[in-house]
């Protein structure tokens, strides 16, 4: 963050008389157990890690229009590393006009803008399939904010913004981490509100890369990579004309192109109704994530929440969903194998083809029912349980049901 | 001219406020600072301000909402039939406010008098008491009995 110095510096000389400086804070301890496998980065044994989080926020008021906010949060599952979560000036520039620069939240979500402060949800964490899709939290670059009351009824919240990103991603499945970057982002989100309820849509779309895409792991036990997977197919093409199958070689070169994300054009959507009223709430988002090239999924992410307040209770069910469309990269290759000749030699090829798409594609349910009591103002203990269905890895006909069970305490201050 | 005549009515509404307080004891009163310049509320726009949802007070810089002990009778009551919601359910509110920069924390203050003082004091305070204590220097724009 380049302009954190900046921006520290600026808060330390502005006169104390200025500077009215707030701290607020938020904490989730959040200890859980896989009932069956390992899943969710959670094991057979209790462990407190993978949804834990402490976060620090600091705002500082320069003048009645200008003031930053600086926020610090180490989380479990990056060994409680912390990071500068956001670091950004904001200029009220009227009453319904804000304008920020820095380190932001990039709105993806219904709950983007507090995805950390579990204080402020019923569930443990949001719901996985469509919460963990995109995992690029923040993003660095400019935005405003809109407010505006319409027709006397409506509290309607536009946002826009444009900026960049650099982050690791880890892949769904084996966990591996990769070196990722996007760039010219740029979004607009629409929230609504009427009383009780809010719908709130989006839309972004920003230039994708991966750095080590070549790096992807296809096989554990032989640490085969993609690069050399690669390889192989540069074989292949090489041997088209001894095969006999001269299309074989502008088939391989077109799969080493689309076997990479560089600079490729992606899309983010988003849509979601939600109704809080003093007895019930409600939730429903469905969010899309499309690459225009390359292999990775075209990823369809929903889920649905509903639950009633009894006092100081809320008690709540869940229902998420994954259900993406794999990239067919197999396709070609399947037509020409329908030559017996050319069966044994490209089987094999076609099979790692389609683990390579069924590795960027993910299908999952998850039912979860929970409980959520609020102890005294500002603490709230949570205890959650989510049954996964994911298709078996051997066996895609048949699913495996494992279960997860989180409890927690989640405080503000 | 007009400024005798904002604090006459300034006046006459704190005054009707306190007569009021003397007539029904166990009041809860939405109270602000005299600045303000509001006709009365009703329970929406008080839950609207609370909330930080609308300018419904129309004032150039947010209001700065000032609440009584969470954990107070008054407060339990206040936010049952007023806010609709549970004290803990408004911290929860607030928290998404705060760590969105949208707004800045309420002011929480565990005595009334204190509370009513600070009013006073703070242009665009807004704040709820029992009336039980005096409401001295605070324009009420919302009672409700308890």
């Amino acid at each position: 963050m380049r302009y954190m110095p900046l921006l520290l510096s600026a808060a330390i000389v502005a006169p104390a008389a200025h500077a009215d400086i707030q701290l607020n804070g938020f904490l989730s301890a959040v200890g859980g157990t896989a009932t069956d496998e390992p899943i969710r980065n959670y094991e057979k044994d209790f462990t407190f890690t993978q949804d834990s989080i402490f976060g620090l926020q600091a705002r500082a008021d320069l003048s009645d229009k200008l003031s930053i906010t600086g926020q610090l949060v180490s989380r479990g599952k990056d060994d409680f590393a912390t990071e500068l979560a956001w670091g950004y000036l904001a200029y009220e520039a009227s009453k319904n006009l804000t304008l920020r620069m820095g380190r932001f939240r990039t709105p993806f979500y219904f709950y983007s803008d507090f995805l950390e402060v579990g204080y402020a949800y019923p569930w443990v964490a949001p719901a996985h399939e469509v919460y963990e899709a995109l995992q690029f939290d923040n993003i660095n670059g400019m935005d405003a904010i809109y407010n505006v009351t319409l027709f006397n009824t409506i509290e309607a919240q536009f946002q826009t913004y444009f900026g960049s990103m650099d982050d690791e991603y880890a892949l769904n499945k084996s966990g591996q981490v990769l070196d990722a970057q996007t760039r010219n982002n740029l979004g607009l989100s629409a929230t609504f509100g009427i009383g009780d309820f809010s719908l709130r849509a989006s839309a972004h779309s920003a230039k994708t890369t991966v750095h080590d895409f070549n790096d992807i792991v296809l096989d554990k036990e032989s640490q085969a990579t993609l690069a050399s997977f690669k390889l192989q197919l540069e074989q292949l093409g090489a041997a088209a004309p001894t095969l006999g199958v001269p299309a074989l070689s502008q088939i391989t070169q077109e799969l080493i192109t689309e076997l990479d994300l560089n600079d490729t054009d992606t899309t983010f959507t988003q849509i979601g109704l939600k109704y809080d009223g003093e007895y019930l709430f409600g939730v429903a988002e469905a969010t899309n994530l499309d690459f225009k090239a390359g292999p990775a999924a075209d990823q369809q992410r929903y889920f649905v929440s509903t639950g009633v307040n009894i006092g100081s209770t809320v008690l709540f069910v869940s229902y998420s969903e994954a259900d993406d469309e794999a990239v067919d990269l197999s396709e070609e290759l399947t037509v020409l194998n329908q030559n017996p000749a050319l069966a044994p030699t490209l089987t094999p090829v076609i099979d790692a083809l389609d683990g390579i798409s069924q590795a960027l594609t993910v299908t999952s349910k998850t039912t979860s029912v929970g409980i959520r009591y609020d102890f005294e103002p500002g603490a709230a203990l949570k205890l959650q349980f989510d049954n996964i269905d994911t298709p078996d890895a051997t066996d895609p006909t048949k699913t495996n049901s494992q279960g997860l069970v989180r409890f927690g305490v989640d405080l503000v201050f | 001219m007009k400024n005798t005549f904002r604090s006459a009515v300034i006046w006459g509404a704190l005054s009707l406020g306190s007569l009021y307080a003397t007539v029904c004891s166990a009041d809860i009163a939405v109270i602000a600072h005299p600045s303000v310049n509001s006709a009365q509320l009703n329970a929406k726009e008080v839950r609207d301000i609370f909330l930080n949802r609308s300018n419904v007070l129309k004032l150039s810089q947010d209001p700065v909402i000032t609440v009584f002990d969470l954990n107070s009778d008054t407060s339990k009551y206040f936010f049952k039939n007023v806010m609709r919601m549970t004290p803990s359910k408004f911290r929860a509110h607030w928290s998404t406010q705060i760590f969105t920069g949208k707004g800045v924390q309420p002011t929480y203050i565990d005595n009334a008098d204190e509370l009513i003082l600070s009013v006073a004091n703070t242009p665009n305070a807004v704040g709820f008491v029992d009336d039980g204590a005096a409401l001295a220097g605070v324009k009420v724009l919302f009672t409700i009995a308890e």
